[in-house]
């Protein structure tokens, strides 16, 4: 069976418009609103790498760049480089070739991992400069 | 227009892209669907599938191309069930919630 190729992405891009459709009327900046809190912090009363990532990406929605870091400052660069791979994933299905992305450079997941686990770790430090990271 | 070249003798693991490159390719690392469960869903599950993509371009390299293959397995494996368990934790939160709901307001 043949398939167009854009189809996987268009599905893609409209999955994603949808949540963002509902993170802009649900507006998870206003605390008890209707979506969920990450149940990491809802039990454990920490943050993980990914909280405030729906305040996050409200705030890109409303182009606030500077909301968006202070939410969550490793999610806007995930989204960025998120952004990225779908790109070249959509232009490879275009092109009928594989496009070499970052995510097939040899460091990026070690990269990767390092990175959100440092986050983990300074945006629930109690001292210094890390409260501020605390969402 | 250029084509690309002939197929090689030997087919190409499963997934591998077409013509231009090495027979023997590195499996995807499956990056972007573990980065894609841990902002998304919230969970570590999106964090054990990047330490499982992570091992892929090493295993690879030394040589330990089953370990390396495995390792992209599981880390899509692992992708999808923190995807999985994500729904899951979503349905039981919006029941909750609307069990909640109907609570205070009956």
């Amino acid at each position: 069976m043949h398939v167009r190729p854009l189809a996987a992405p268009l599905a893609v891009a409209a999955a994603a418009a949808g949540g963002c459709v509902c993170i802009w009327l649900a507006n998870p900046t206003v605390p008890g609103g209707i979506l969920p809190v990450c149940p990491t912090k809802a039990l454990f009363g920490i943050d993980c790498p990914g909280c405030g990532s729906l305040r996050m990406i409200y705030s890109l929605l409303h182009l606030d760049a500077a909301a968006a870091v202070r939410y969550n400052a490793l999610g806007v660069v995930a989204v960025l480089f998120l952004l990225w791979a779908f790109a070249a994933w959509t232009y490879s299905r275009l092109a009928g070739r594989q496009v070499r992305s970052w995510q097939h450079l040899r460091w990026s997941a070690p990269a990767a991992l390092a990175l959100t686990l440092v986050w983990f770790v300074v945006r629930n430090l109690g001292f210094g400069p890390f409260p501020a990271l605390y969402v | 227009m250029t084509y690309p070249p002939p197929p090689p003798s030997e087919p190409p693991p499963y997934g591998a892209p077409q013509g231009g490159y090495p027979v023997q390719q590195q499996p995807d690392s499956n990056l972007v669907w573990g980065i894609l469960c841990a902002v998304l869903c919230c969970l570590p599950f999106g964090i054990v599938s990047i330490v499982y993509a992570s091992k892929v371009s090493g295993l690879w390299t030394q040589g330990r191309y089953a370990e390396a293959q495995k390792a992209s397995a599981d880390a899509k494996k692992w992708a999808i069930w923190g995807a999985v368990a994500g729904v899951v934790v979503g349905v039981i939160y919006a029941i909750i919630a609307v069990a909640g709901g109907m609570y205070n307001y009956s």
